[in-house]
C-alpha cells in the first residue's frame, strides 16, 4: 500500500508529468476567467488533443485544467464583478468590494490561499475515505434532493443583500428561466414558443452571460472611471495570503461544505459555494458587514468550489457515476483510456489512480505558483479605465457563450438575457438569486416528480427516514432560529431593564 | 459624457470582433468530385463530449483520417437527444464535407417528437448511411447485488404483485423508455418507468435501492459487475461481461432484440461516388488493428464486423419499421404521464 502511495507521488512529480500539470495550469486559469467557458469546456476541448498521449500525462493535465479553473474564475468575480464560472458566483459578493476599494491583489490573494488549501483537503478526502463515500451518497435519493432543493432555497434571502423582495423577484425570474424546455419527467415541452433551439431549456452559463457580464457590465461601462474607486491600489497579494492563513476554521468549514455537496451527484459547484459563502456569514460575529469585503466571505465561495472537485471524483472513480457534467467528460476520458472506474480501478491500476490523485495536489500548488506570478498584473486591470475593459470582456464573453454549443442561438439567447440582466440592475434587482433559482429548479422539479414516481403519489416519501426527518429539521432550524433568538434576546433584555 | 463612453465601448467591440473574424477565415472553395476530399471534413456529434457517441466517434477519427487523407474535424452540437445536429446536418449541402455521427434512436426521437424535427425530408429519408463501427451494444436490465431480485423471472413475478416493478432509465423517449414500455406490452403487470438524466444517475438509483431495477447498456462504464446483477439483455448473443445473462431471444421474447448502433451519416443527395469513398476507408478504419486494439482496450463494444452502408440500412428499415409500430404506445405513455400531473 505505502510503496503505491510514494510511487503514485513521485511519477506525479515525474519531468513529464510537470509539465502537463503547468499546461493545464496555464489553459485552467484561462478558461476560468472567461466568463461562460469553464472547466467542462476545457476538457472537452482537450480531450481530442490528449488522444495520443499516455493516460498518465492526459489525466494529469485534464486533472490541473479542472483543478484551476476555479481559481481562474474568482479572478473576473473579484475584478469585474462577472463570474468567470458557475462556482465564482458568490466570489463576487466580497471579492468585487475589496477590489474597489483598491484591495483587488489581496482579494485574488485570499482566494488562491483558501482554494490550494481546500484543493488540498479535498484531495485528502478522496484518498482516504472514497468507497465509503460513495457508497454513502447513492443512499440519497430523489426525495432527500427535494428537500436539499428546498433547503437550498433559503440561500435566496442571504443572495438578496438588502432588498429581500428585489431578491425575491430575481429568483422567481431564474426559477421560471429553469422551467424552459423539455420536461424530464413527462417529455413535456414547455415555453419553448415552438422553438426546437429551446427544447432543451436554456443553458446555464448564457443566463451567467447575459445577467452578470452584459447586464451588470453594460452598467458599469455607462458610469465609466475605474474599478478600483480612486485608481490607486493598496493591498498586496501577500497579504491576502496571509488573511485567509489567518483563518484556518474559514477555510476548513468551507472546504467540508464543499467535499459533501461535491460528493453528491448533481448538487455541483454553484450551490455549494452558495452555502459555504451563507455559513460563514452565519459563523461571523459581524454578518452585516457581509457584502463589503469580507475576508470569510471570499474564502468560502472559494473554499467550497475548489475542495468540490476532488470530491467530485469519488463517485466518478469509484462507482463511474459522474457528480456533474465536467466529472462525465472526465469519466469519458477515462474510457478512453481503457481504465474502467470501481474498485477494479483502484486495485489493479493504483499506481496510475494515486499518481492523479498526487497530481491535484501538485497543480493546486502549481497554480498558485503561477498565479503569483501574475496576480499583480491582473489586479492592475482595476486601474484601467472602464471603456477599454468593458468591451473586450463583452466579446470574450461572446465567444465563451459560442464555443460552448457551436451554436448561433446561443448568442442570441446570451444577448437577450443581457438585456433583461441589463434593466434589472439599472433597477437594482441583484442576479445572484436568479443564478441560484436557475440551477434549483431542475433539481427541485425533477426530484419532486421522481420521488412521487417511486411512491405512487404518495407525498409521505418526503417524511421516510432518517436522513428526509433531519433534513427538516436543518430547514427548520434556518428558518425559525433566528426568529426565536430574537425573542429570547427581547426578553433578556425586558429582564435587565426591569431588574435596573 | 455618456455618448462619448458608448462610442468608444462600440469601436473597440468592432475591432476586436474584426480581427478574430480575420483569424477564422480559410479557404472554403469545392472541387470536383473526383478529386474529393480536398479539405477538411467535419463529423458533427449530437452529444455532449465525454459520452457514447462522442467516444466512438473520436476513436475511430485517427484512422478515418488515415485513410481518407484529409483532417476530419469532430465538432459537438449537443440537445435535443441529437436532433439539434440531424438538423443543422440535414440542411448542409450535401458535398460529402459535413457528416453525422448518429444512433438509430436518433430518427425515432424524430418521430416521437415530430415538434423538434424540422427536416423536410422524413426522418428516415433525410440521412443517407455510409457505415456503422459500433453495433454491439444494446440494452440491458440490471438489478443490485443485494436486491431479492435475482432472476429476470423474479423481476417478472414482482412485476404482477400490487407493488409493480420501478425501473429507472436515462430520458424520456429513450431506448431505455422503449424497453420498458415494450416490456409492459409483452409481460403486462405494473412497469413504472422512472426517468434519469443519465447512465451513471441510474445506476446510481439501482445501487441506492431508490428503485427495483435499471435499464442500461450493458456495457456502461457504471455497470460494475461485482456490485449489479445483470437479468437479461437485449442483445442477439450474451454479453462478454455478463456471461450469466440471457438474452430475450433466448428468453422467446425476440420483439426485445435491440441493438445500440452508432454509425456515420451524409446528408440526402450526397453523390454515390462520396458515399463510396468514405464506406471504404471507414471500412478500413475499422479494421485498422491498431483501432480494433483501442476498441477492445476502450471496452467499446464494436461487435463482431463493421456494417457497410447496405448492412446499416438494412438493419435501420427494420428498426424503424419495428418502432413505428410502438409510437402510439410510447406517445400514450407520455400522454399518460402529462396527464397524471
Amino acid at each position: 500500500m505505502e510503496s503505491v502511495v510514494l510511487q503514485g507521488l513521485l511519477s506525479s512529480l515525474a519531468p513529464t508529468s510537470i509539465i502537463a500539470v503547468l499546461v493545464g495550469v496555464f489553459v485552467g486559469i484561462a478558461v476560468g476567467i472567461v466568463p461562460g467557458i469553464g472547466a467542462g469546456v476545457g476538457l472537452s476541448l482537450l480531450l481530442p488533443i490528449i488522444f495520443n498521449v499516455p493516460p498518465l500525462i492526459g489525466l494529469m493535465l485534464l486533472l490541473a485544467l479542472w483543478a484551476s479553473d476555479g481559481y481562474g474564475a474568482s479572478i473576473s468575480s473579484i475584478l469585474l464583478n462577472v463570474p468567470g464560472g458557475a462556482g465564482a458566483v458568490a466570489t463576487c459578493f466580497d471579492g468585487h468590494p475589496m477590489a474597489q476599494q483598491g484591495k483587488a491583489g489581496e482579494a485574488i490573494g485570499i482566494s488562491m490561499a483558501s482554494s490550494m488549501l481546500a484543493g488540498i483537503l479535498g484531495t485528502f478526502v478522496l484518498m482516504l475515505a472514497a468507497p465509503p463515500l460513495a457508497k454513502l451518497a447513492v443512499k440519497i435519493g430523489p426525495a432527500e434532493y427535494t428537500i436539499m432543493a428546498i433547503l437550498g432555497m433559503t440561500l435566496i434571502g442571504g443572495m438578496a443583500g438588502k432588498n429581500r423582495i428585489k431578491g425575491l423577484v430575481s429568483a422567481i425570474i431564474g426559477l421560471m428561466v429553469s422551467f424552459i424546455g423539455y420536461d424530464l419527467t413527462t417529455g413535456f415541452v414547455r415555453y419553448n414558443f415552438g422553438s426546437a433551439y429551446l427544447f432543451d431549456g436554456i443553458e446555464f452559463e448564457l443566463v451567467l452571460i447575459g445577467f452578470f457580464a452584459i447586464g451588470e457590465l453594460m452598467q458599469a461601462g455607462e458610469e465609466g472611471g475605474t474599478v478600483a474607486e480612486f485608481g490607486k491600489m493598496t493591498g498586496t497579494v501577500m497579504g491576502g495570503f496571509k488573511e485567509a492563513l489567518k483563518r484556518p476554521m474559514s477555510i476548513l468549514r468551507s472546504s467540508l461544505v464543499g467535499v459533501v455537496m461535491g460528493v453528491l451527484p448533481g448538487i455541483g459547484i454553484t450551490i455549494s459555494s452558495m452555502a459555504a459563502y451563507e455559513v460563514e456569514k452565519k459563523f461571523s460575529k459581524t454578518p452585516e458587514k457581509f457584502g463589503t469585503g469580507m475576508v470569510e466571505g471570499i474564502i468560502g465561495p472559494e473554499a467550497a468550489n475548489n475542495s468540490c472537485q476532488p470530491a467530485a471524483l469519488i463517485p466518478t472513480l469509484t462507482l463511474g457515476i459522474p457528480a456533474g457534467s465536467t466529472s462525465a467528460v472526465f469519466l469519458g476520458a477515462l474510457i478512453m483510456y481503457g481504465l474502467t472506474p470501481g474498485m477494479d480501478l483502484f486495485t489493479n491500476k493504483a499506481p496510475l489512480v494515486w499518481a492523479m490523485m498526487w497530481g491535484i495536489i501538485v497543480a493546486s500548488i502549481a497554480y498558485v505558483l503561477v498565479g503569483l506570478i501574475f496576480a499583480n498584473w491582473f489586479a492592475k486591470l482595476t486601474i484601467l479605465p472602464i471603456e477599454y475593459l468593458v468591451p473586450c470582456t463583452l466579446v470574450t464573453c461572446f465567444i465563451g457563450a459560442f464555443v460552448t454549443t457551436n451554436s448561433f442561438y446561443d448568442l442570441v439567447v446570451a444577448f437577450l438575457f443581457g438585456l433583461i440582466g441589463y434593466v434589472m440592475a439599472v433597477l437594482k434587482y441583484p442576479p445572484a438569486p436568479a443564478i441560484l433559482g436557475v440551477v434549483l429548479g431542475p433539481i427541485l422539479e425533477k426530484n419532486y416528480f421522481r420521488a412521487l414516481l417511486l411512491s405512487d403519489g404518495s407525498h409521505r416519501i418526503f417524511f421516510n427516514g432518517t436522513l428526509a426527518i433531519c433534513l427538516w429539521c436543518i430547514l427548520a432550524l434556518i428558518l425559525f432560529a433566528p426568529l426565536l433568538f430574537k425573542l429570547f434576546k427581547n426578553r433578556k433584555e425586558a429582564k435587565l431593564l426591569r431588574n435596573l | 459624457m455618456r455618448k462619448h463612453i458608448w462610442q468608444k465601448v462600440l469601436a473597440i467591440s468592432l475591432i476586436v470582433i474584426l480581427s478574430l473574424t480575420l483569424v477564422g477565415c480559410g479557404d472554403n472553395s469545392a472541387k470536383n468530385i473526383e478529386d474529393y476530399p480536398t479539405k477538411s471534413i467535419t463529423v458533427m456529434v449530437g452529444f455532449n463530449p465525454g459520452g457514447g457517441v462522442d467516444t466512438a466517434v473520436r476513436g475511430i477519427q485517427p484512422y478515418l483520417q488515415k485513410y481518407i487523407g484529409k483532417t476530419v474535424l469532430v465538432e459537438n452540437k449537443p440537445g435535443n437527444q441529437g436532433l439539434i445536429a440531424m438538423n443543422y446536418v440535414g440542411e448542409q449541402k450535401p458535398d460529402g464535407y459535413t457528416l453525422i455521427a448518429t444512433t438509430n434512436a436518433m430518427s425515432l426521437n424524430a418521430m416521437i417528437f415530430p415538434e423538434s424535427y424540422k427536416l423536410k425530408a422524413a426522418p428516415e429519408e433525410a440521412l443517407i448511411p455510409i457505415y456503422s463501427w459500433v453495433n454491439g451494444d444494446g440494452n440491458g436490465i440490471f438489478v443490485s447485488q443485494e436486491s431479492a431480485i435475482k432472476t429476470w423471472d423474479d423481476l417478472v413475478a414482482k412485476a404482477q404483485t400490487e407493488e409493480g416493478i420501478k425501473i429507472a432509465g436515462s430520458g424520456i423517449g429513450s431506448t431505455d423508455h422503449i424497453t420498458a414500455i415494450t416490456l409492459t406490452k409483452i409481460y403486462g403487470g405494473k412497469w413504472t418507468f422512472v426517468p434519469m438524466d443519465s447512465a451513471g444517475e441510474v445506476a446510481s438509483a439501482v445501487l441506492g435501492g431508490q428503485v427495483d431495477a435499471g435499464s442500461s447498456s450493458p456495457g456502461a462504464a457504471s455497470l460494475d459487475p461485482s456490485r449489479v446483477n445483470m437479468l437479461a439483455v437485449t442483445l442477439k448473443e450474451r454479453a462478454e461481461k455478463w456471461p450469466d445473462a440471457p438474452t430475450f431471444i433466448e428468453l422467446e421474447k425476440p420483439e426485445l432484440y435491440i441493438l445500440f448502433v452508432i454509425g456515420l451519416m451524409a446528408p440526402a443527395g450526397t453523390p454515390p461516388e462520396i458515399i463510396a469513398k468514405l464506406e471504404e476507408a471507414m471500412d478500413q478504419a475499422r479494421n485498422d488493428q491498431a483501432f480494433i486494439d483501442w476498441a477492445e482496450n476502450a471496452k467499446q463494444p464494436i461487435g463482431k464486423e463493421g456494417w457497410r452502408a447496405e448492412t446499416y440500412k438494412s438493419y435501420l428499415t427494420d428498426y424503424q419499421s419495428n418502432m413505428k409500430a410502438l409510437i402510439p404506445d410510447i406517445q400514450e405513455a407520455l400522454k399518460a404521464a402529462q396527464g397524471g400531473q
